[in-house]
Parts: structure tokens; C-alpha cells; sequence
């Protein structure tokens, strides 16, 4: 029994629990608060998030600048469990349209380094996005459009940013 | 020592009450309880032929008569629970690794306690009748119950898009 205690809490037990309750508080701040760990599903972001990945969103991004033209974006469903991670490509106020798999944004296409993959049928109408909107897309072009969740999300949807 | 008999006493009496409130059958925990065993028949595999219409008997069962599933645009409303049977009847037998599953359930009861509105993320994963080569998808519902005779059913289902499709 003793050398269980031992082996648990060490010479010090006091000294142990201080530092395992210090461990849990502060992973309940990061984790909790800061820091948001999604595993990722689907084939939406290929070929930078592959299925069943885990991937950390920074909560707090978002609370001294804008999201921007780029950026890797948790969006809220619901209240929260679960998240849609893509990527923005159109800001508000900004007219959208798709073209073979391109975005074109205010008539001007969008250098898109991060998309690998296109096929054919990838084409929207121009939208204009209104104050608080976001256009929002995955980095696969090559999945069926139909089958792909793409379009506008509203700014407190977008819940936090790629961590790294 | 009396203290300590007190301070103990105090404690189960405590711990008793808690396990009593816990468990006790609100009208929110049926509705819970309720929305568990849809997606558990949602997640079922019916077999094909007689199998599968009586699992979409099963599946029809959580409606109301004149329910309605409203998909948003472009799709037309889905009406009434014999319509509801009828495509879950049509549709694919799911694989082995289908399952539905509703998160962040929050449950508002109605005047009454005769209705209900819950609001959750259904999230359905594997291979599916109308996933194809998806494997997951998640859409944030709005469900209104109602409770006509003695059991919590479905009344009205619209999803909500937390990214709308261009139209």
C-alpha cells in the first residue's frame, strides 16, 4: 500500500497534488477557454486536414482583429460540440462568384496556392455578402459541389482560427 | 463524534436527494429520452424488403400525423408521417458503420408542459443512404414537439444552416 502511495504521489504528496491541481487548472483555462481541439471529418479541407486529424483553434483570435481572406475558421453549429472548419474566402461586403473552381472576388480571381485539387462543375453565381458575412469554403474542389458545404456564414458563427 | 454523525447523515441525505432529482422523469429528461431512442432507430439498419418498412413504421412513429421536415431550399417541405414512411422506406439501407447522433440538446417547454421546442446538432457519420462517398455531416436542427396523446412526438423539423448554400 505504501509503496503505491509512493509511486503515486512521490516523497512529497503535498508537493504532488499542488502540482496536479495547478496541471488540471490550467488545462481546464487552455482547453476551456483559449485553445479548442477539433478532430477533424471529412474531405472538405484535403489536402491540408485529412479525416480523423486533431487540430487546435485559437478561441481568442478573434477578439482583437477580424477574421481575413485565408484564414482557417472554426464555425459554430449548434451550440458548439461540433464545428465546420473552412477556409474564408470572401469578406463582408465583398460580390463572390465561383468559376471552375476559382474564386473570383469584386471581379478579380483570388490566388488560392493552398488548392491542390479542382474538377469540373465548380461554378456559383456572384452573391454579394452583406455586413456581418463571410463567404466560407473547403480547400477539395475535387468532391462533387453539390455534396461540398461551402456558402455564407454570419461573423458570430466563427468561433476561432487555425492554433498553428 | 456528534458532529461528525451529523456532518455524515447530512451527506446521504444529500447524495440521496441528488440521485432522486437526477433521475427523476421530467418532461425534459422524456423529451431527451425521446430524442435518444430517434436517433437510435435513425442509426438502426432495417434490412432490405419487409425489414425495412418496418423500421420506417418505426421511424414514422416519432411524428405527428401532419408533421412537417422542412429541408430549406431548394427541397420541398416533407409532409405528413405516411409521407416520411414512404422515403424512409425508399431510401438506401445505410452501412454497417452508419450512425446519427443529436448533440448540445437544449430543450424549451411550452406553456403547459403540452409542447416543446428543442434545438440540437444532429450529427451523422459513416456511410449512409444519402451521404455517398461522405462520411460526416453535422446540421443544427430546430424541433417542435408535441404531446398529443401521453408521448412526445415530432411535430415540425427545420434545419438551420450554419453556412447557407448560395441559391
Amino acid at each position: 500500500m505504501s509503496f503505491l502511495l509512493r509511486l503515486f504521489f512521490g516523497r512529497a504528496p503535498r508537493a504532488t497534488l499542488i502540482r496536479v491541481g495547478i496541471l488540471v487548472a490550467v488545462s481546464v483555462v487552455v482547453f476551456g477557454w483559449i485553445l479548442m481541439p477539433v478532430r477533424t471529418q471529412g474531405i472538405s479541407m484535403l489536402p491540408l486536414y485529412e479525416t480523423d486529424g486533431l487540430h487546435f483553434f485559437n478561441r481568442l483570435t478573434y477578439a482583437w482583429r477580424e477574421p481575413r481572406r485565408g484564414d482557417i475558421v472554426a464555425i459554430q453549429v449548434g451550440a458548439g460540440e461540433v464545428v465546420y472548419v473552412k477556409r474564408i474566402v470572401g469578406l463582408p461586403g465583398e460580390r463572390v462568384r465561383i468559376e471552375a473552381g476559382n474564386v473570383v472576388v469584386n471581379g478579380q480571381p483570388v490566388d488560392e496556392p493552398y488548392v491542390r485539387y479542382r474538377t469540373h462543375g465548380w461554378d456559383l453565381e456572384e452573391i454579394a455578402l452583406g455586413p456581418d458575412e463571410f463567404f466560407v469554403v473547403g480547400d477539395n474542389r475535387s468532391m462533387r459541389i453539390e455534396q461540398h458545404t461551402l456558402g455564407l456564414v454570419h461573423r458570430r458563427r466563427i468561433v476561432g482560427t487555425k492554433a498553428w | 463524534m456528534q458532529g461528525k454523525r451529523i456532518a455524515v447523515i447530512v451527506t446521504v441525505i444529500c447524495a440521496v436527494a441528488f440521485a432522486i432529482w437526477s433521475s427523476w422523469p421530467g418532461e425534459e429528461r422524456r423529451i431527451r429520452s425521446r430524442l435518444e431512442d430517434l436517433a437510435a432507430t435513425a442509426t438502426e439498419r432495417g434490412g432490405p424488403g419487409l425489414g425495412q418498412m418496418a423500421h420506417a413504421a418505426k421511424l414514422a412513429g416519432f411524428f405527428t400525423a401532419d408533421a412537417v421536415v422542412d429541408l430549406g431550399p431548394p427541397y420541398p417541405e416533407i409532409r405528413g408521417r405516411e409521407t416520411i414512411m414512404a422515403l424512409a422506406a425508399k431510401s438506401m439501407v445505410p452501412g454497417d458503420d452508419f450512425a446519427v447522433t443529436f448533440e448540445d440538446v437544449a430543450v424549451t417547454l411550452g406553456p403547459g408542459a403540452t409542447s416543446a421546442t428543442a434545438r440540437l446538432t444532429a450529427v451523422v457519420s459513416g456511410q449512409g443512404p444519402r451521404l455517398l462517398n461522405d462520411t460526416f455531416d453535422a446540421r443544427e436542427l430546430e424541433i417542435d414537439l408535441l404531446k398529443p396523446a401521453g408521448e412526445w412526438q415530432l411535430h415540425r423539423v427545420t434545419i438551420i444552416e450554419a453556412i447557407q448554400r448560395p441559391r
